[in-house]
């Protein structure tokens, strides 16, 4: 819009009423036939004046994208406001969705990286479903803070107000306030926050592969994990439930696959004889999502959703299953007695 | 102005979502069973742990483009890895969920840098070299003298030509109605199919010859690299035929839905998955979806036979989505098992 600006200029604008149209002049001749150089005088400086307005009214509104990317907010302002101190990485991640999971994964990506000079903040437009939930989120606060924003962060940030667009925006700010990466998508995947992290920070992505986690193995002890029973909401430790059998649920993009899965997990629950087999969900999947999609597929068995990683099934900072399907491990004495894909499962009806 | 800017980007990101969703599986008919079989194994590179998204191949390479992991690994027949390159980000070298990927006669590589919305161009060392802002597309090639095809039917014509500066060469390709790309049972939406319909997966030869196959029509065509139509025609056989009337059934609101491709706003079952020729350009090989079948066609659009892909047992059921042809081989992607696989066509 401010682009077209020059095509209606005031210049033309001045000249129209004044001279007889003759569209097959070009506007240097229109001028040069008028015959009182009273006249030419008046419209050249009506025309400098107006050129003089143009340019500064042209230069004032209209910013290119490059230039506009280089506007960068005030960080230092940005710093103080999140109690961020200067000379520290600082991650910002702006979404209107899953906050909260957001904070406990930027937790988790903090921790394996082992920097103490790191920082995340998620910030999220302030509403009551949000603010609610994060008071239980302080309480257990980690490193990472997230920040019910009214306005004041958006604006710093110069963000698009809630409800007029959506998607996730994310700043990773050098110690030097140099802003080292600056990405927007609709919705960013868990690995890619560690992707951003581990390329700024460590300066390789994958430059924390030491950490790679180990799948479970028979005879392993059996994952000691807290986890959220969907029905009653109760968090109980694994060890207290008395099933035999556990299938655990990874997810590498929540909700993909779980349609399919909670499908297979209905014919294997089926049968009576199905009451040794409990159901445990990836902290990467919503408790009502789990909910939902379970009564939707008449699933029967009991569910839970881990509040913790699932150590040996899950490599949440790589937002990785350890194994390639729904796995069914077997606890016998507190140790991993066998362990086969969920498919295989049905296929040897061993549960039921 | 800054929230002009984010507006804009969200606007460019939001236009190139496309995506495939399995619904359900159908089987393919009684007749694929006795089709003579392509025996395809898994490609490992190396342990490499990778989500690929789009394939390409070379005189002895091949590329994959690393949609997780941003990047691009390049790696020879056997699996063995050439070269890695690229990583998150918005700079010069950098990729976002890059997707598609070609190669030219020089060795460079040619990247859909999706979340970024551009092509990238890559020496065939892997450094960056140009760059070029596109919009929503769907169909993605690369000619031997570095011509990017992209399929535009929102410009007017199927595909549109640019060179590497990003300059616009050339549109080609006529709009099909759907009257025209099936003559009998579907009638199509009328303006509602105009973009869809004309939505296709485009390769090219060693000669720079144009292959575009219809997303949702059984229909292949050759284009010469200045865009004149050289041949068109109309695959047959069982496995087409199921595809088309599952197609068909579904647009008309009566049928089952199975792989949807979700394109401009609407979803849709797919009937042509991928397209590619060999590497000597006498054969052309039409990845149909769903069914695990392959239409292998002559350079000049002569259907030859029908052959079946048979995966190796792995416990998963591959949807493959993606071909290459490297050497004698083809090389494919299941896009849903995240896996690469290949094997080599019976004589």
């Amino acid at each position: 819009m401010e682009i077209a600006a020059p095509t209606g200029s005031p210049a033309s604008g001045v000249l129209t009423p004044r001279r007889r149209l003759d569209y097959n002049q070009n506007r240097c001749c229109a001028i040069m036939n008028t015959k009182s150089p009273k006249v030419v005088l008046l419209i050249a400086l009506v025309l400098a004046v107006s050129a003089a307005l143009l340019v500064a009214v042209f230069a004032s509104s209209y910013t290119r994208p490059s230039q506009a990317d280089e506007l960068a907010p005030e960080w230092s302002d940005l710093r103080q406001r999140l109690e961020v101190s200067n000379g520290r990485w600082l991650l910002v991640l702006y979404t209107q969705s899953e906050p909260h999971r957001r904070v406990r994964y930027l937790d988790l990506v903090l921790e394996r990286l082992r920097r103490n000079d790191v920082e995340a903040a998620v910030i999220t437009p302030r509403d009551w479903r949000v603010a609610a939930a994060a008071e239980g989120e302080h309480r257990q606060r980690g490193r990472s803070r997230l920040v019910l924003d009214d306005g004041e962060l958006a604006s710093m940030l110069g963000l698009p107000l809630q409800g007029r667009d959506s998607g996730e925006l994310l700043w990773l700010l050098a110690p030097d306030d140099r802003l080292d990466l600056h990405l927007a998508v609709a919705s960013f995947q868990d690995d890619e926050l560690r992707q951003v992290l581990e390329k700024g920070v460590l300066g390789e992505v994958g430059g924390a592969e030491g950490t790679r986690a180990v799948a479970l193995s028979i005879d392993d002890p059996f994952p000691a994990v807290r986890v959220r029973e969907v029905a009653t909401d109760d968090v109980v430790d694994l060890a207290q439930l008395t099933a035999r059998y556990f299938v655990f649920f990874t997810a590498e993009c929540t909700g993909c696959s779980l349609s399919a899965q909670l499908e297979m997990l209905a014919e294997a629950t089926a049968s009576p004889a199905a009451g040794e087999l409990a159901a445990v969900f990836s902290s990467r999947f919503g408790h009502a999502e789990v909910a939902r999609e379970a009564a939707l597929h008449h699933v029967i068995a009991p569910l839970y959703v881990a509040v913790d990683e699932l150590p040996g099934i899950e490599d949440l900072y790589y937002s990785k299953g350890l194994f390639a399907d729904a796995v069914v491990a077997e606890r016998s004495g507190g140790r991993v007695a066998s362990l086969q894909p969920l498919r295989a499962l049905l296929r040897q009806e061993v549960v039921r | 102005m800054r929230h002009a800017v984010q507006r804009r980007r969200f606007a460019v990101l939001s236009l190139l979502l496309a995506a495939t969703v399995p619904v359900s599986a159908v089987e393919p008919p009684a007749e694929v069973a006795q089709l003579s079989a392509v025996a395809l194994r898994p490609l490992d590179l190396e342990g490499v742990d990778l989500q690929p998204g789009g394939i390409a191949a070379g005189t002895k390479d091949f590329a994959v483009t690393d949609t997780a992991g941003n990047r691009v690994v390049v790696a020879g027949g056997n699996g063995t890895v050439r070269l890695s390159f690229g990583s998150i980000g918005s700079g010069p070298s950098d990729l976002l969920r890059p997707s598609d990927v070609g190669i030219d006669g020089e060795g460079s590589y040619y990247v859909r840098d999706y979340g970024n919305g551009r092509i990238q161009i890559f020496t065939s060392s892997g450094r960056p070299k140009a760059r070029f802002a596109v919009d929503d597309f769907f169909g993605f090639a690369v000619g031997p003298s570095g011509t990017v095809y992209l399929g535009r039917p929102q410009g007017g014509s199927l595909v549109t030509a640019y060179r590497a500066s990003g300059e616009v060469a050339r549109r080609f390709g006529s709009l099909k109605k759907a009257a025209e790309l099936y003559p009998r049972g579907y009638r199509g939406r009328g303006a509602e199919d105009d973009l869809l319909l004309n939505r296709v997966r485009l390769s090219t030869d060693r000669e720079g010859n144009v292959l575009a196959a219809f997303a949702f029509a059984p229909v292949v065509q050759k284009y010469d690299a200045n865009g004149r139509l050289l041949w068109e025609t109309r695959l047959s056989g069982a496995a087409v035929e199921q595809l088309v009337s599952l197609f068909a059934a579904d647009e008309s609101g009566r049928g089952k839905k199975f792989l949807r491709m979700v394109l401009d706003g609407r979803a849709a079952n797919l009937v042509q998955a991928s397209v590619t020729a060999s590497a000597d350009g006498s054969r052309i090989y039409v990845l149909l979806a769903n069914h695990r079948v392959v239409v292998e066609l002559d350079s000049k659009g002569k259907q030859l036979r029908t052959l079946r892909l048979d995966f190796e047992s792995t416990g998963t059921t591959p949807s493959p989505m993606e071909i290459a042809a490297l050497g004698g081989e083809l090389v494919l992607i299941d896009m849903f098992g995240q896996q690469l696989w290949k094997g080599a066509p019976p004589p």
